[in-house]
């Protein structure tokens, strides 16, 4: 392919690929995306040496034997304008593939990510236009800055739920409230919004022209929940969705933490509360997991900066390679336990990615990725893909995927094209 | 030839790396791609064509001012025979690959493109792409001094480039959120569920790192509505109870439990408990112990741990006990209980028996130590014992729990005695009761509930609408620290209130409702400074507040406001003097030295169990000391130089004990004077600076070089640079093997050469920071050099004395750092002035903690927008 391509797909997606994969007048799955991610990167022996369909898996994928069919390992892939920046952010930029460093003297700033644009599109129809979640908390996560994956359009950090808690009741609600009591609550929410609103506007006079544009987030955030309670309004008829799924009751750590993540996320796709979710995943209390199996103890950083393979650290990443794995053979599993509207599972209708914007150590070029489910359309699963070091830029994964569940987009930061050799 | 970006304005589009994906598109259409930038360059060449291709058009015109007599930098003259001798050849006048001419780069860095221009040229040194693999390469120690100049030029541009202003609209971050709802509302609320704040410049006062978000919001809303309940909702005065636990019913029952589980284990074995040997040893083992715990005399009337005569044979079950206490409303409650050893005792109590006590609170409670109350020293011995007395402060309305934990030294003292003791001296720790007594209210009705409800409670009924106006309407001015909330803003508020009480809410609900919207307000939210040029009265009243106590202006500062007298300089010192008395500027002593000396990160070190004197309550007393010793060169007015090499410390008995410190028993924290061969004294010698630069297993010279460098020398050093090959995997056997690979590879060497010889003078001290001679199975080796590669020492005594022959840059980057937190914005260049002159007057007097305060509050900039 050279790089000069730019548009491979035909404007199949417009339709939604859904709608075109199931047959006329049955009620068609939606699409969705899920993406995961992880801190710190993997170590090198995570990566098959042998590509294509009879790539051999190697033992840190071993745990997604069972599912080969339904994932490919994708290779050689690079967030180009962020791999010259900080080396421990495997989060900031994965979904953003910008180039932080943009502006020097600012330090910092963000884009867009792609969750949020596919959210744009994928969301219109359901309570939750995405749905961010965070197991990583702090510094020495390896994530980067960012209070998870998700940036919204001027490149602010969207915060994250941790709170198995708090994100049960967002989804499947607390108590049992008739109709005319919500909408007496949205109307008393909006009454809200309308006098912080005075205030606002009092602050905004008072101070000075870059301080406005500071004061400018709160206005916007305004906004957004004047947003949400409007879509809150259409919903209004609608009971939140009911689950199978129990209450969650204390906050778990490590693998049963994000276990419940996915269960909860399982519960929100089947439900249709949403069709993009962002986590990601912790890293610290995982590890603590392995120090209480074996009684060896490293830190998160330590893990990617071994020397000799005997190392602690070294063993350390192995595991953490290994259970990675396992703990995405599980989400596929319950997502392929999953029925869905029209009687596929959810996986045929979910597109998953786990990955990082670290491959190992401080190397920061064609990172771990795994691409997996079978939403948008046919997938030649089952395949180690690795791409020409011009293509490989990760932003056209995002662009491709985002095509793929049915946006109308060209281009997402730096793409050049979506990428082809999975399909048709 | 000096090239200049004149001609027209570079759009930032082109300057910003492709940011937008309209710009490397374009570049794609233009078919840069043929050219290639060397073997393994194919990767990052888009990008970097991308840039530099439309870089070229804003090279456009050059101004040529050669024959102008300039002074040539550091930058320039280390830089510019590495870029002469290797790339012009290929990136000058007669080939200019890549379209990119590195003889018309400006040696004077001016602006952002011409940052970036350097940028990547770094960059492509550091992946080693350059100079190609078939082109004549340079020594490791040129390429290393080439690559050193780029970054250190690189990250002074940055500094000199990033946009600093004014002080950008700051919102309370969680510290000063919880510690403004204290002081309104007289209750304390745990942040837990808010969002971690943003952080620019190493600290949480920086406003234009704060952001809010719908998450926030609702989390507000949510605090304050909890808050409020707290604080208002309790109508009558809450019954105080006292309930003493019997623990040995906890312990029991725990004893019971495992003695159970094994008794049916062994009666009704499974294949895996036939199969195992040691499965049955165990289990028997635990029967027995059990016999032998009921046996103990002191379980009788309390709960025993640390005995190798118990049936946990997991140390971890054996050293802690945890004592549910009755689930009460928040509020102050009195703890007290009675401790000592299980004697009878072999007469070395004074080898010091502790054990640490934790108010566990909320329903989390698995995971956090919420509050370490004490460590507490047992010098008593059954029948005998002591009793202890705290006060705690229950957050939450959930379980809590009094957890005592023996530290890991004891726990290894109690082991180390059961081989001797043959079973006639019981060796381990006993409490006798725990007891809890409040909720402790002094004040009824409660103060916060009179200046809300000022005339109480029931208004006549053709007066409740007026008297809930005023009602809200003082709170706001409260809450918004005295800045008048607009009369329209008011009417909105009560509007809401009537909405509450046509819904059916009491008064004082639809009260309480109205005043959480307040609470989530920007007036609230937002430390609100008006537009003019320098601040009023009210604003330096709110600045000097929030710098000192993280909190709100108490009445004396608002009344100095009111006569406008705050201002006046004698005043405002006599001000700062009060503040730093009063026991809220542990506020700004624990922030500011926790951030500055990065001792968060102690949080996150997993230390190696070979440790074994290592644990939570010495992770504790590590954090304590730190900061302590910070406070209290602040409080005697003590030279920054302290920070380098002090005669004092801050220590407790554990400390001193883990130091080996021979100090006289203390309770608590006290100002110790060291013994004159001490290692300790400084930030050198403190366990928490020794551990946060290690991974809990090892010492790493390299961090703690880097640590040494910023914090005691003042230079930073540039983030290790991406996609530098992985340091070879080959196993080391001492650290100065594994740190000389460092100096094989020119990317890692132009730094390391300079902070890992610094770090080396610390190796006398291990990962926890304790002292030592032997590493593994060689003797130390603490031979180090300065950064200037001329001044060498051996051991830490040594660097200290180095390191005050040059007070300057430690004392100008403190100075950076305060003042970043003092004003809640970045320090860059623009300040250099204002940094130079506050410096000088620091340096007067001899770089006192107290009047570098004072200094900072009296500066312009303190005072200025």
């Amino acid at each position: 392919m050279g790089s000069g391509a730019t548009l491979a797909l035909p404007l199949l997606s417009n339709s939604g690929m859904g709608a075109l994969l199931a047959g006329a007048g049955k009620r068609s799955a939606p699409q969705r995306l899920v993406f995961l991610n992880f801190g710190y990167g993997t170590s090198e022996s995570w990566f098959p040496d042998t590509t294509g369909v009879d790539y051999k898996l190697t033992e840190a994928l071993a745990p997604l034997a069972r599912h080969r069919q339904s994932f490919s390992v994708l290779g050689n892939l690079t967030n180009l304008q962020s791999a010259i920046a900080e080396v421990h952010w495997g989060a900031t930029t994965f979904l953003t593939s910008a180039n932080t460093r943009s502006t020097p003297g600012t330090g910092f700033r963000n884009d867009i990510s792609c969750d949020q644009v596919a959210a744009q599109h994928l969301g219109k129809d359901v309570r939750f236009p995405s749905l961010e979640l965070t197991g990583a908390q702090g510094t020495t996560e390896g994530a980067g800055p960012g209070a998870s994956l998700a940036w919204d359009v001027r490149g602010n950090s969207i915060p994250g739920e941790w709170d198995h808690v708090e994100l049960f009741e967002r989804l499947f609600g607390a108590g049992n409230m008739s109709v005319a009591q919500r909408r007496r609550l949205l109307k008393q929410k909006r009454s809200v919004l309308d006098v912080v609103r005075l205030d606002a506007r009092d602050v905004a006079k008072e101070v000075g022209g870059e301080n406005r544009q500071k004061l400018e987030e709160y206005f916007e955030l305004i906004r957004s929940i004047e947003g949400r309670l409007g879509r809150d309004e259409d919903w209004l008829e609608k009971p939140l969705p009911k689950t199978e799924l129990e209450q969650p009751s204390k906050r778990l750590q490590g693998s049963a933490d994000i276990e419940m993540m996915f269960d909860l996320m399982t519960a929100a796709l089947q439900t249709d509360s949403t069709r993009v979710i962002t986590y990601r995943m912790p890293t610290t209390t995982l590890l603590r997991e392995f120090g209480e199996e074996t009684g060896t103890n490293v830190m998160a950083h330590a893990m990617t900066h071994f020397g000799h393979k005997s190392t602690p650290e070294y063993r350390t990443l192995l595991w953490r390679d290994k259970k990675l794995s396992s703990l995405l053979a599980s989400l596929l599993d319950k997502l392929k336990a999953a029925r869905d509207v029209d009687g596929s599972s959810l996986l045929d209708n979910t597109l998953i990615v786990m990955g990082t914007g670290i491959r190992t150590g401080h190397l920061l070029q064609n990172l771990p990725i795994i691409l997996a489910g079978h939403g948008g359309g046919p997938i030649r699963h089952g395949a180690h893909y690795q791409y020409a070091s011009h293509a490989g830029r990760l932003s056209n994964l995002w662009l491709t995927l985002l095509q793929r569940v049915g946006c109308q987009v060209n281009s997402f930061a730096d793409s050049e094209g979506p990428l082809t050799e999975m399909f048709g | 030839m000096v090239p200049q970006f004149t001609g027209r304005q570079i759009n930032s589009r082109v300057v910003t790396l492709g940011l937008s994906s309209s710009v490397s598109h374009m570049n794609t259409q233009r078919q840069f791609n043929p050219l290639n930038l060397g073997k393994r360059s194919g990767l990052l060449a888009g990008i970097a064509l991308a840039y530099l291709g439309l870089a070229q058009e804003g090279f456009g015109q050059e101004q040529d001012t050669a024959g102008a007599p300039r002074v040539v930098s550091e930058f320039e003259s280390k830089l510019r025979p590495f870029i002469e001798a290797h790339c012009v050849r290929c990136h000058g006048p007669r080939k200019s690959k890549a379209r990119l001419r590195l003889d018309q780069f400006s040696y004077d860095i001016q602006d952002e493109a011409g940052a970036q221009s350097w940028q990547l040229v770094l960059d492509r040194l550091n992946a080693g792409e350059m100079p190609p693999e078939d082109e004549l390469q340079p020594e490791t120690k040129e390429m290393a001094t080439a690559i050193a100049a780029l970054s250190d030029g690189l990250l002074a541009a940055q500094e000199r480039l990033a946009a600093t202003g004014g002080v950008v609209l700051r919102k309370l971050n969680k510290r000063e959120y919880e510690n403004t709802i204290r002081d309104l509302l007289g209750i304390s609320i745990d942040t837990k569920s808010l969002p971690e704040d943003g952080n620019l410049g190493g600290f949480d006062t920086v406003g234009a790192a704060h952001f809010i978000s719908q998450l926030h919001f609702e989390r507000y809303h949510k605090l304050a509505r909890r808050a409020l309940d707290v604080a208002l909702g309790v109508r009558e005065k809450p019954a105080s109870i006292k309930v003493r636990s019997q623990v040995e019913l906890v312990r029991n029952r725990e004893v019971d439990a495992i003695e159970l589980k094994c008794q049916n284990q062994l009666k009704n074995p499974t294949g895996r408990d036939r199969a195992s040997l040691g499965r049955r040893m165990y289990q028997k083992s635990v029967v027995k112990g059990a016999g032998r715990y009921r046996q103990l005399p002191s379980v009788q009337s309390g709960a025993v741990l640390g005995s190798p005569r118990t049936p946990f044979t997991r140390g971890t079950k054996n050293a802690i006990l945890r004592v549910p206490l009755p689930n009460r409303e928040p509020g102050v409650y009195r703890l007290r209980f009675r401790a000592g050893l299980a004697g009878p005792f072999d007469g070395e109590l004074d080898a010091g028996y502790f054990m640490s006590v934790y108010h566990i609170d909320g329903w989390d409670a698995e995971q956090t130590l919420n509050e370490s109350l004490d460590t507490v020293k047992l010098v008593k011995s059954f029948p005998e014992a002591q009793e202890f007395e705290y006060r705690f402060e229950k957050l939450s309305r959930s379980k809590q729990f009094i957890e005592f934990q023996l530290t890991e030294a004891t726990q290894d003292l109690l082991l180390s005695k059961v081989s001797r003791s043959k079973g006639e001296v019981v060796t381990a720790v006993w409490v006798d009761w725990v007891e809890m007594e409040g909720p402790l209210v002094p004040v009824w009705p409660p103060p916060v509930w009179e200046s809300v409800f000022f005339a109480g409670t029931s208004p006549a009924a053709d007066e409740e609408l007026a008297y809930a106006r005023e009602v809200i309407r003082r709170f706001a001015l409260r809450a918004f620290r005295q800045r008048k909330p607009s009369e329209e803003y008011i009417d909105g508020l009560l509007g809401l209130f009537q909405e509450y009480c046509l819904e059916g809410l009491s008064f004082v609900d639809a009260v309480q409702e109205s005043l959480a919207i307040v609470l989530v307000s920007p007036g609230f939210l937002y430390l609100v400074e008006g537009d003019a040029a320098r601040i009023d009265q009210r604003e330096l009243a709110c600045r000097l507040s929030y710098f000192l106590w993280s909190a709100p202006p108490d009445e004396e500062l608002l009344e100095l406001v009111a006569k406008g007298q705050l201002a006046d300089p004698a005043q405002l010192r006599a001000q700062v003097e009060r503040l730093l008395k009063d026991e809220r500027s542990a506020a700004f002593t624990e922030a500011f030295s926790t951030q500055w000396l990065e001792l968060e990160r102690l949080d996150m070190i997993v230390v190696n169990r070979t440790f074994r004197s290592f644990g939570e309550s010495l992770r504790h007393s590590f954090k304590q000391e730190s900061v302590r010793f910070f406070a209290e060169l602040v409080r005697q007015n003590l030279s920054a130089s302290q920070f380098i090499d002090s005669d004092h410390a801050m220590l407790d008995e554990a400390l001193a004990q883990h130091y080996g410190v021979d100090a006289s028993p203390m309770s608590g924290f006290q100002w110790v004077k060291l013994p004159e061969d001490s290692p300790r004294g400084g930030l050198i010698g403190q366990g928490a600076i020794l551990t946060i630069n290690g991974n809990g297993a090892r010492t790493s010279p390299v961090e703690r070089g880097v640590y040494l460098s910023r914090k005691l020398l003042g230079k930073d050093i540039p983030p290790p640079p991406p996609n530098v090959p992985q340091l070879s995997t080959k196993l080391f056997i001492t650290m100065r093997e594994r740190l000389s690979a460092h100096m094989e590879q020119a990317q890692c060497a132009s730094c390391h050469q300079s902070v890992d010889p610094l770090g080396f003078g610390l190796e006398h001290f291990d990962a926890v920071g304790a002292w030592r001679t032997m590493d593994g199975e060689n003797e130390v080796d603490a031979l180090g050099v300065m950064p200037d590669g001329l001044r060498k020492f051996n051991g830490s005594d040594e660097l200290k004395q180095h390191l005050l022959e040059e007070l300057e840059p430690m004392t100008e980057a403190l100075m950076k750092a305060s003042l970043t937190y003092a004003l809640g914005r970045r320090i860059g260049f623009a300040d250099r002035e204002l940094l130079a002159k506050l410096h000088a007057a620091w340096k007067a007097e001899d770089y006192g903690m107290r009047s570098l305060v004072h200094l900072l509050v009296q500066s312009e900039a303190f005072q200025a927008k």
